[in-house]
């Protein structure tokens, strides 16, 4: 029979991780911000303290994720994730550029795309009625001022 | 008499034309968002949190708060129909709701199920008009040691009653509060964790972080859950209630309204918690426990009433302390703050209109609801029918141009896929958002009033327990904390969290 400790990957030791590399990234940035005294804080008091409360809660979780079962890590749906934060991408990158009417076109489509179905016939009627949808209410409606064509 | 002086004013705020409308189009899209399932009340505020910015402040929180505590009416008619919780403070609905919908008393039960809520809503506006000018009071004495003990209890509340692991609860608290501290110093002017971006030196904005983390990450679940509702309708019958059935409910609805009241003030506390532990309350009462699940009017009346007064209670620690107990009231501090309003007992002094005003547009909105609910009832279920695959373009479409729209920055639009991201990889670790989004609220408020108590005091971290309040606030949260440690509570808070 084999003894010792089982060590177990799950959300917990991910999560762990995850916490610790935040962490260290706020101790990092901040090694530079005056920290101060309690009396005077700078402002690098309280990220520093923040900092070591991410590193050790983090290594806490972890540590304790490793040695139990807990859940188990489950898979990531790339298309919709990608799709989604896609969208809005090409929605900042053009709407200074080419104006609300492409931005709001392209985005849709794109979010579109990260659905379940996709179905080319419906999407671009989606896309035409959402934005001209979108202009009417937001330029005309509110009066936003913002760019319609390019 | 003040407390009728101060509704006679409320009234008069909430009762001019425009008000009216603006409270009438929050309950609709509450209605609307609690009947889909899918979107959420929270995640709704954060989508359209830019919109208000466009708005007086009194209609735009009127319209806000009427999105919850509408979607708390919406939420029943989609559990008791369809079997589906259209909100989560409904989940608990579906268990009565839908037994009774299959031996054909939908009808009572969704007339149960609005007057119920009418009538918690009745008590709750009344219990916050009556709770929150003393608690003003008090908080008006708080120095800033007495603010950041009150800061700590309310985050501990919020980690110990929410659903999941504790410790990652109180982690993502950390995390909140360190991307709260984004930004420049007010202090000393330093640029903290700003990478030398001009958008980042006021921080980051409160829109892009809710819509990302509460809005964005919603929608990308929701389309790999893949959730092709076959909507299979009840019948929905006879709206009244038999006198048996009447007899039955009453008492229940008294019970969930006491019961949602008080634990909608906790902090943690609202809609969801209120919702849960009616449910467990009316089993533990009954006389005859077995009923629960087959279609008992108790399990539909209590619930339902209890959400609704726990989500207008849950308003009053936003309005007299300025401290959100849950992530839809860090949404209403972030809506109060685009409108330049610092939310806390001030708020009661300097502008009594815009506080009694929303106190007095809540009751008007559960009137609204009721009707729009009652004999509406149809065309909100027909609703159900829009398929999510064309539904979710527009609300992604909705959500670029509003968070465009703040400060006609792309940059923002960006931060907000960003924190979308981040929000998928909390969902995927387990790890709750909504004490991530309490941190980053609370975090320049905490760490400005640790730093003034710290320098009234010397430098001596004895300030925080010298003062009683301060002291007992403290104990208090301790207390809390201990209470996790306990088996008993421990498998108390896990069982609520499952099914009532």
């Amino acid at each position: 029979m084999q003894r010792g400790i089982r060590l177990h990957i799950n959300k917990d030791v991910v999560a762990g991780l995850m916490f610790m590399a935040w962490g260290v990234a706020g101790l990092w940035l901040a090694r530079t911000y005056p920290v101060g005294t309690a009396m005077r804080m700078g402002p690098g008091y309280f990220p520093n303290v923040l900092g070591w409360l991410l590193l050790v809660f983090g290594l806490g979780i972890a540590v304790r994720g490793a040695l139990t079962e807990g859940e188990k890590l489950t898979a990531w749906y790339w298309r919709p994730l990608a799709m989604v934060l896609l969208s809005f991408i090409v929605f900042a990158a053009l709407i200074d550029r080419a104006g609300l009417a492409s931005a709001a076109a392209a985005a849709t489509i794109v979010g579109a795309y990260g659905g379940p179905e996709f179905r080319w016939r419906e999407v671009p009627l989606l896309a035409v009625g959402l934005t001209a949808g979108a202009i009417a209410l937001f330029s005309y409606a509110l009066g936003l001022p913002m760019q319609i064509w390019p | 008499m003040d407390l009728l002086h101060n509704l006679i004013l409320g009234f008069q705020v909430a009762l001019t034309p425009f008000n009216i409308l603006f409270c009438l189009i929050g309950a609709l899209i509450g209605t609307l968002v609690g009947v889909l399932p899918g979107i959420g009340p929270v995640a709704t505020l954060a989508i359209l949190l830019p919109t208000t910015f466009y708005l007086p402040p009194v209609a735009a929180l009127i319209m806000l708060s009427g999105i919850y505590y509408g979607a708390q009416y919406g939420g029943s008619t989609t559990a008791i129909l369809v079997n589906l919780p259209g909100e989560s403070s409904s989940l608990v609905t579906c268990l009565d709701g839908y037994a009774m919908a299959q031996r054909g008393r939908a009808g009572a039960a969704l007339a149960v199920a609005a007057l119920g809520s009418f009538f918690a809503g009745t008590v709750a506006t009344l219990f916050i008009a009556i709770a929150s000018p003393p608690l003003s009071q008090v908080a008006l004495q708080f120095g800033p040691a007495e603010y950041f003990s009150l800061m700590v209890l309310g985050l501990i509340g919020a980690v110990v009653l929410a659903s999941g692991s504790l410790t990652k609860a109180v982690t993502m608290v950390f995390l909140g509060l360190l991307l709260g501290l984004v930004g420049t110093d007010t202090n000393s002017g330093t640029q903290r964790f700003t990478f030398g971006m001009p958008v980042l030196s006021d921080g980051i904005g409160f829109v892009p972080i809710a819509m990302g983390l509460l809005g964005i990450t919603e929608i990308i679940t929701n389309l790999e859950q893949q959730r092709h509702t076959p909507v299979v309708m009840m019948k929905i019958g006879r709206l009244m209630p038999t006198r048996e059935e009447f007899r039955r409910a009453w008492p229940a609805v008294l019970r969930g309204t006491g019961i949602g009241s008080l634990l909608g003030v906790l902090p943690g506390g609202g809609a969801l918690l209120a919702s849960f532990a009616a449910y467990a309350f009316e089993k533990k009462v009954a006389r005859d426990p077995a009923r629960f699940g087959s279609g008992a009017i108790e399990g539909v009346a209590a619930p339902e009433s209890a959400n609704n007064a726990g989500a207008q209670t849950s308003f009053i620690p936003l309005l007299t302390l300025g401290i959100p107990s849950n992530p839809t009231m860090a949404v209403m501090v972030g809506a109060m703050t685009i409108q330049g309003i610092a939310p806390g007992p001030r708020v009661m002094v300097t502008q009594p209109e815009l506080f009694w005003g929303i106190i007095a547009s809540m009751w008007v909105g559960n009137l609204a609801l009721v009707i729009i609910n009652l004999p509406l009832i149809g065309i909100w279920v027909r609703l159900l029918t829009v398929p999510y695959r064309l539904l979710f373009p527009a609300i992604l479409l909705l959500c670029c141009i509003g968070v465009y729209s703040l400060n006609s920055s792309p940059t923002e639009v960006g931060l907000t896929a960003l924190f979308g991201f981040f929000g998928y990889v909390f969902y995927k670790l387990g790890c709750e958002p909504a004490p991530f989004a309490l941190g980053f609220i609370l975090g320049p408020l905490m760490e400005e009033n640790l730093r003034r108590a710290l320098l009234l005091a010397r430098g001596d971290p004895m300030t925080f327990v010298s003062s009683p309040i301060s002291l007992a606030l403290l104990i208090a949260a301790a207390a809390l904390l201990a209470l996790v440690v306990v088996p008993a509570f421990k498998r108390t808070r896990a069982e609520a969290f499952r099914e009532g």
